[in-house]
């Protein structure tokens, strides 16, 4: 009987241990949004045993590129006393109570081949909390390819770290305006380095726009003293004239597939957009209606245009239905809104917001419908997207109000100038990712 | 033959005393449970590891689209955690669990209270992460 009443006390016991050691497990904490907006990293010098001058200036160039992306932080690294070249020499308390959560480091030696004159950059991405190396990559190049090979090492590490393809390597292009009479249509780096002309003109060049499928820019000129559209391929300079209706001629914009252009014609009355195929034939209007309707965006599916209209009594920004005409307005905030592009998954309205004569880039959440102001304005123009989407290159007016190009990052929090020169700078525009 | 008798009366009292001491604690530690759930100091410091975690939380890796994750992790008395944040419930993008989880980490140690009894009671806790909003 004893032993009966024993065991069921053990049993009963159990039972309330067991029950009451679940009833921990299950503490539940529930944290909705989150606060950080950047990952604190550090980019080390590279080990250069030869000191070539271009290889010293990669951990710098690495650096600009992810500090651009507003969505990291790089660590000064400068009172650092001694430099890790491998990822055995990471010390991992120190950079952790630096607060960096990742490390970027490398060596750059001559490649041992006699005959090549190439560099060999081993760098590796450290995880700092975990203690553990995330990739340790070899990349190749002459010393003068070293901004390129830099650029490569932020899109590997980028893409890694947030999950998106970086666009380090990609080109943007902008005009310049020299003097009076001397145009020109540049193309550079992202950075705005290595700038080429591909394009010079007595008359404004305005509205250039880059091909999705990279090949070629289409472009509003005014050498035939109106607006007229020239398409312009980049590799080998030849230029066709896509349209030079009556009227003005302007704000080309390509579907996705790179096959068809809306563009905006004075043709019957006031401004309104029309598809063409971009060999010129074809030419089909959107809506017919006595409002304006102008700068012509697609949606990344080709199914839809966003436009900028007067037909609410101020700029709004609606989209219109290829095939069904349907029109939809889509921004109510402030007192004007114009200049509409899309992110490319489509999620994200980039736009100029003008509230109290200040005209800002805003995006707007196509899902909950909330506005951020990406920059404070008062004269910043032209917003387009970076091909991932992740930041937006715009121009602005410097102290002396002449205009220049910046990039300014989704969150708002980064805005980096380029600089490319003293003279006007403007109407931007980035190129696609590079096959 | 009466020695070995009143040894085994001594063993069993013995065992049944010590049994009634493991029942009265186990009754005491529900009773406490209910009681500090109660007295709120469980969810002060629930609110507590909740805002520290939340500030390292860096949602712009998690898309736009509602997600939810949710991991599970044993802490030791001095708020740091017992072996890695054991992630049960994927977002399903990469870059999102990864900062979610190095949010977790970068928040050691975590505020935990010095009463042992309290401190049994969130030394194992599920998080549950929704960076980009609560789904209804």
């Amino acid at each position: 009987m004893k032993v009966i009443k024993n065991i069921f006390t053990s049993v009963f016991v159990s039972t309330i241990l067991f029950f009451s050691g679940l009833v921990q497990s299950l503490e539940v904490i529930e944290i909705l949004g989150g606060r950080a907006s950047q990952i604190p990293i550090a980019i080390t010098p590279f080990k250069n045993d030869n000191q070539n001058k271009n290889m010293q200036l990669m951990h710098e160039i690495i650096s600009n590129d992810l500090s651009r992306s507003g969505l990291f932080s790089p660590i000064d690294v400068s009172g650092v006393s001694q430099y890790p070249y491998d990822e055995r020499d990471v010390n991992f308390s120190n950079w952790s109570a630096l607060q960096s959560q990742f490390l970027i480091l490398g060596t750059v030696k001559p490649n041992d081949s006699k005959r090549s004159k190439t560099q060999e950059v081993t760098w590796s991405l450290v995880d700092v909390y975990k203690e553990k190396t995330i990739l340790t990559i070899a990349l190749k190049g002459s010393s003068n390819q070293y901004r390129l090979i830099a650029h490569r090492i932020a899109d590997i590490a980028y893409e890694k770290l947030t999950g998106s393809k970086g666009v380090f390597q990609t080109n943007i292009a902008f005009v310049k305006k020299i003097n009076a009479k001397k145009y020109s249509l540049f193309i550079s780096d992202y950075d705005g380095y290595n700038p080429k002309t591909i394009l010079n003109s007595k008359h404004p060049i305005i509205s250039p726009r880059w091909s999705p499928d990279g090949k070629k820019i289409a472009y509003v000129s005014f050498e035939k003293r109106k607006p007229v559209i020239y398409i312009q391929n980049i590799e080998t300079g030849k230029r066709t004239l896509l349209a030079n209706f009556r009227g003005n001629n302007s704000a080309p914009s390509w579907s996705p597939d790179s096959k068809k252009l809306a563009i905006v014609l004075t043709y019957s009355s006031n401004s309104q957009i029309y598809v063409i195929n971009a060999d010129g034939s074809n030419i089909k209007q959107i809506m017919r209606t006595r409002s304006i309707n102008t700068e012509p965006s697609w949606t990344p599916d080709g199914k839809q245009i966003f436009f900028s209209s007067d037909r609410g009594g101020s700029a709004q920004i609606y989209k219109v239905d290829i095939a069904s005409n349907e029109v939809e307005r889509i921004t109510f905030e402030g007192k004007n809104n114009l200049s509409p592009s899309l992110s490319p998954d489509g999620k994200l309205l980039l736009f100029l917001n003008q509230e109290d004569r200040k005209y800002k880039v805003a995006v707007q959440n196509l899902l909950s419908n909330q506005v951020l102001k990406l920059t404070n304005g008062p004269d910043d123009e032209s917003p387009v997207f970076s091909p991932n989407g992740h930041m937006v290159l715009f121009t602005y007016k410097d102290f002396g109000k002449k205009s220049k190009i910046a990039t300014v990052s989704i969150n708002g929090l980064k805005v980096t100038p380029i600089n490319v020169g003293s003279e006007v700078i403007m109407e931007p525009t980035w190129g696609p990712y590079k096959n | 033959m009466l020695a070995e008798d009143a040894l085994e009366r001594l063993q069993d009292d013995l065992r049944n005393k010590d049994l009634a001491k493991e029942t009265r604690v186990a009754i005491e530690g529900q009773e406490d449970l209910v009681a500090g759930s109660n007295s709120g100091e469980l969810e002060k410091y629930k609110a507590l590891i909740q805002q520290k975690i939340y500030q390292n939380v860096n949602k712009q890796l998690c898309g736009l689209d509602p997600v939810v994750l949710e991991f599970e992790i044993k802490l030791m008395p001095t708020g740091d955690l017992i072996g890695d944040a054991k992630m049960t419930k994927s977002s399903l993008i990469e870059s999102c669990d990864l900062a979610v989880e190095r949010a977790i980490l970068q928040s050691q140690p975590l505020p935990i209270p010095k009463d042992t009894r309290l401190f049994n009671q969130l030394k194992k806790l599920k998080l549950k992460f929704q960076p980009n909003g609560q789904i209804n």
